[in-house]
């Protein structure tokens, strides 16, 4: 019935003219020559023929995804969908094909087509050096990962392979720790995995695994992300122009894709490295139907635990593990169900007095659907759920569990309409369920007698449709545009409390600090009944400007909206942060970002320059000594006021030759600021910083990365990093007094002072086996003592005097790991 | 305090499980002056049952933050205390102990009674209310094996019981001498001060509960533990003056801030006075280890 109706939404949509007014007339010539004008397929549907079908791996049958598709003298070109499906409206006869993909050998072949075809295509691996499986353009015309031509702006597509070949943390290489080479992308601590894109919040990401939403992508308590470069083929970041299809955070969308697996032969690996082992099998499902891939990991430091001689250690048992699994079931030749799965967890406890483990589970079951060739259908349910869970001994014979679960459903339908190879127009519908149980806190035993707590869950419902098209006007000019709406609701049961002046949070401008609004009732909200209600518009536009035939300026606007936030008052995302919803106290969170870009490919060289501005509104922080456990009034912890951004982005990227890798510099500045509102019972004065802006949390003026890869010989790839930027904010001391003998520091403006430089060279060697490779590395080469707080206490030995303490993460870390293939 | 303890031992062996041994260093940075200002330590007590004694609050003022001398003391302010029917008691300037206090007449301090504090100093006007709460009496001290608490070591520990009133809303703080010592600590870590709210064990019967979990008491110690009643106002100044003196530097540890009494500046309201004005009533025991 689905499929039905699917169907008959393309042909309505397809029997409509589109643009008929934008027809130019100097694209006659092209529409003569290759067969199409943007807008008037409608107009001779009888001229033209429809070549569509999907680009595959030779080697594993596994679809690549953003594959180009240029036909004859390239002025017609398509990229391959996400899902690796291309769709092609030319004029019938013999058509000269080029398909280039990154990490694969270029495919030129040649077509006769009389009518609408259906017809997939196979690309070869590059059976080459490990270095130079980086390599992402050639002088032949390869697949440039900065391409000036698509109308895409801000968006990062890592190469898998390649970050394979570059230093990794212990062995473990870690997509997220890569993105953070690249512009606009950095991280708030180096025991952190959790990254600020254009200076927003680490809470501003959607990290989506196969369209599943994964709320906290990190393992020991950071230190990793829980995404398994052996498990997933597609980590694209956007951090600007986000397509209308994706919504729901202000700053930066990650979508992953998990890989299909090898629909041709069984196959498998496996690594062996210093935190972790991996391993992972692929091959066909029974009857040749599909392929299924299944890959896990786990850390093994909890087994050597036993041979500490300090029985502290000894009695540690700390690991983590995560599973990915896939299978891919095809449908005909223009369909596929896909199912999709992903468990981790972190596990931890001491000897007999303290447990804990956290993680994320992500399901997806996704229906992909070629109708008429032009029509690209997904239906997709998927859920995403993070809990975690403590148990903890209080007394002699009492003990607590702690635990808290964010969870949510989806279900989406994203449509794209192959119009022509100028002309697409996508459109979806989404609805996400999503329950929220912030902490309960259950004693036993009967000793020390903790109350139990059970903070009420937040029940909200998030629908959003989007529609959105991207045309090609003419030769130089290309656009994407869309409109998205999203809404929310937030429902209960619930328990609603009343403030005095509706102030749940106030500025006490005598004690010069904020101070929990004055409960005068609270209201209950049955089950299903709307407590709050938000939504709005987000138009998206990005555009393109051809400069001849290899450069183009490039702009973009686009408004975000987020609905959740995270509450998290420590220096670093932690495990045990919880998420909040809007609410009747907690403003949505709305951003307006603009950004202007110049891209340009001369040979071997890549370069992209692009400025950005970034306002936000309602952007959180939290006051002075929140306490935001297990706090059913967390509105009263935080206050909400308007952030900005700007900054300047360069990538120089050299895709060929015997040395490549790249230059990563941004130049940027976030702020923020939080005067006292009037609702809050101040006058405007007041508020943190007296209300004057102030560096956010994740401001860094400058931050460059330079990255090297070149092989040595025919079997070893040298990769290096060099990272160098400026400190993180820190807030400084003013003053100093006594309380009962304590020293207690008077702290100056929040942010005030700066951490010093940050700088550090990180080094990795890859020597090349038959079946396998061997990884030999060195974090921070020159042991160099990168500061990642501050901190100020009372010396032991002398009371009464202060000294100022740095702490560092990462002294010199050497690694090594060894994959093989099977 | 449990959750926090729990974090930071989190975030100790996540450091174990990558092998990478976080390091600190001592360093020298450049602070910068700021203006002189009030410092307040007033707690005015009874005992559960008792006359109120002699009540000293001591005033100092701030100092640079990498000076080695003393608080330096606050002298020559005006000091006086006003009961919920606006009887002035005043506070003289001890001749022998520069910047504290003495009461010049007894204060009854009524359990549910407010009080008002004044000072004039430098200049300015400042005042700090509270209200005096009713304290909840230990029922015994007693001293058991500290073993099986997160973060411990093997040991006694000065223990008590008592019943948390279900009608009332009250905070608890706790102070313990050994041999007469006050315990605090200015090591990192530790528990500068045991406070506790209300709504965890309101209602209940709390056994086991040892407040200085971290001091190991030894046979023949005298130990002395005080349970005062606390407002939700000096709870917070407590908790976030523990906030600040056990933050470690950790990735997991709060952002530093200031700790904000209760001591408002009447006079010049961005001038304002640190530290706190607290009334309470409290329950005390001690007891000899075995």
């Amino acid at each position: 019935m689905l499929r039905r109706v699917v169907s008959l939404l393309a042909l309505a949509l397809c029997a409509t003219p589109i643009l008929p007014a934008q027809v130019p007339s100097a694209t006659s010539t092209v529409a003569t020559r290759v067969g199409t004008i943007p807008g008037n397929d409608a107009a001779q549907p009888a001229a033209r023929a429809r070549l569509s079908g999907y680009i595959r791996s030779s080697a594993s049958g596994e679809v690549i995804r953003r594959a180009e598709v240029r036909v004859d003298d390239g002025t017609v070109r398509v990229e391959s969908n996400e899902e690796g499906f291309y769709s092609l409206l030319l004029t019938p006869g013999l058509r000269r094909l080029r398909i280039r993909a990154i990490g694969f050998a270029p495919l030129d072949t040649t077509v006769r087509l009389t009518s609408s075809l259906s017809r997939d295509f196979l690309l070869v691996l590059r059976q080459v050096t490990l270095a130079e499986i980086t390599v992402q353009a050639d002088a032949s015309g390869d697949r440039p990962d900065l391409d000036p031509r698509t109308p895409d702006m801000s968006v990062v597509r890592l190469d898998l392979q390649a970050i394979k070949l570059l230093p990794t943390v212990l062995g473990e290489p870690d997509p997220i720790r890569s993105l953070t080479l690249l512009p606009g992308v950095s991280l708030s601590s180096d025991a952190s995995t959790a990254i600020s894109v254009r200076g927003g919040a680490a809470d501003q990401n959607l990290f989506l695994l196969d369209e599943a939403t994964v709320y906290n992508p990190s393992h020991i308590l950071g230190f990793l992300s829980t995404f398994n470069a052996d498990a997933v083929d597609n980590f694209t970041l956007y951090r600007g122009a986000i397509p209308a299809r994706f919504g729901g955070r202000l700053s930066s969308v990650v979508d992953v894709r998990q890989r299909e697996g090898n629909a041709n032969e069984f196959v498998g690996s496996a690594s062996i490295g210093l935190l972790a082992s991996r391993g992972t099998l692929e091959g066909p499902l029974p009857k040749r139907v599909g392929s299924y891939m299944i890959a896990a990991r786990r850390s093994y430091a909890d087994l050597f635990a036993p041979l500490a001689s300090d029985t502290a250690v000894r009695d540690v048992r700390a690991y983590f593990y995560d599973l990915n699994a896939k299978a891919n079931v095809r449908l005909g030749s223009s369909g596929a169900l896909l199912l999709s799965a992903y468990l981790g967890r972190d596990r931890f406890s001491g000897s007999s007095d303290f447990g804990a483990g956290w993680g994320n589970r992500a399901t997806t079951l996704r229906w992909n659907q070629a109708f008429a060739n032009r029509l690209f259908s997904k239906v997709t349910l998927a859920s995403g759920t993070y809990d975690y869970r403590l148990d903890i001994v209080t007394g002699l014979r009492d003990s607590i569990t702690w635990g808290s679960q964010i969870r949510s459903l989806d279900a989406k339908v994203d449509e794209t309409l192959y119009l022509s190879p100028t002309n697409t127009i996508e459109f979806g519908l989404q609805l996400t369920d999503q329950t929220i149980r912030p902490g309960d806190l259950v004693p036993s035993g009967n000793k020390t007698g903790f109350v139990e707590r059970r903070i009420e869950p937040r029940r909200t419902l998030l629908p959003a449709a989007y529609v959105g098209q991207e045309v090609q006007l003419g030769a130089r000019v290309a656009l994407r545009y869309g409109l998205r709406y999203a809404g929310f609701l937030r429902r209960g049961v619930a328990t609603i409390y009343q403030y005095r002046d509706g102030a749940a949070v106030i500025w006490n401008a005598s004690l010069a600090r904020y101070e929990p609004g004055v409960v005068t009732d609270s209201v209950p909200y049955a089950r299903g009944e709307r407590v709050a209600s938000a939504g709005g518009l987000e138009p998206r536009i990005s555009g393109r400007f051809m400069i001849g035939e290899t450069s183009s300026l490039k702009a973009s606007f686009a408004r975000t909206q987020q609905f959740l936030l995270l509450v998290s008052n420590t220096n670093s995302v932690s495990p045990l942060d919880v998420w909040e919803p809007s609410g009747p106290y907690i403003d949505p969170q709305r951003a307006d970002q603009f950004a202007l870009g110049y891209s340009t490919t001369r040979g071997s060289y890549e370069l992209s320059v692009e400025g950005y501005y970034k306002r936000a509104r309602n952007v959180v922080d939290f006051i002075d000594g929140s306490d935001v456990l297990l706090n059913p009034r967390i509105e009263t912890q935080m206050v909400q006021g308007t952030g900005r951004a700007y900054g300047l982005e360069l990538l120089l990227r050299r895709a060929t030759g015997r040395t490549t890798g790249w230059v990563s510099y941004t130049l940027a500045r976030s702020e923020q600021r939080f005067p006292a509102p009037p609702r809050s019972g101040g006058t405007g004065a007041g508020g943190i910083n007296d209300g004057a802006w102030y560096p956010s949390p994740f401001d860094k003026t400058h931050n460059l990365s330079l990255v090297v890869l070149r092989p040595l010989g025919r079997k070893w790839t040298i990769g290096s990093t060099f990272l160098l930027a400026t400190g993180l904010p820190t807030t400084f001391p003013g003053a100093r007094y006594t309380i009962d003998g304590l020293l207690v520091t008077e702290f100056g403006p929040r942010n005030g002072g700066r951490l010093p430089l940050y700088h550090r060279l990180d080094l990795n060697a890859t020597r090349q086996f038959r079946r396998g490779e061997l990884q030999l590395g060195v974090l921070n080469a020159y042991n160099r003592f990168n500061a990642q707080a501050l901190r100020f206490r009372q010396q032991v030995n002398n009371p009464r005097v202060t000294e100022a303490v740095q702490t560092s993460i990462f002294g010199i870390v050497p690694s090594v790991a060894y994959a093989f293939h099977f | 305090m449990h959750f926090t303890s729990s974090l930071r031992r989190l975030c100790a062996f996540a450091l174990l499980l990558v092998g990478s041994a976080a390091c600190e260093r001592v360093v020298q940075v450049t602070a910068p002056r700021s203006e002189r200002r009030l410092v307040v330590e007033a707690r005015l007590e009874r005992q559960l049952g008792r006359r109120a004694p002699i009540q000293r609050i001591r005033l100092t003022t701030t100092q640079d933050v990498f000076s080695s001398d003393s608080a330096p003391p606050a002298r020559g302010a005006v000091v006086r205390v006003l009961d919920a029917a606006g009887a002035a008691t005043p506070f003289a300037e001890s001749p022998t102990e520069p910047g504290v206090y003495v009461a010049t007449a007894q204060l009854l301090l009524p359990v549910g009674q407010n009080v008002t504090l004044l000072i004039t100093w430098d200049g300015d006007e400042y005042v700090a209310r509270e209200t005096m709460l009713r304290a909840v009496p230990i029922d015994s001290v007693y001293f058991l094996e500290g073993g099986g608490l997160p973060g411990s070591s093997a040991g006694l520990r000065g223990t008590i019981s008592f019943t948390d009133p279900a009608d009332r809303l009250n905070f608890y703080l706790w102070d313990q001498w050994v041999d007469g010592v006050r315990q605090l600590s200015p090591d990192s870590g530790s528990f500068s001060r045991a406070v506790l709210p209300d709504d965890i064990i309101n209602g209940k019967s709390v056994r086991d509960f040892q407040p200085y979990r971290g001091v190991v008491v030894r046979t023949g110690q005298v130990v002395r533990i005080r349970q005062s009643s606390i407002s939700d106002q000096a709870y917070r100044f407590y908790e976030l003056l523990s906030e600040q003196t056990n933050n470690n530097g950790s990735p997991f540890g709060v952002p530093a801030s200031s700790v904000r009494g209760n001591v408002a500046n009447i006079s010049r309201p961005a001038r304002l006075a640190l530290g706190y004005f607290i009334a309470t009533e409290y329950s005390e025991l001690q007891r000899q280890v075995p």
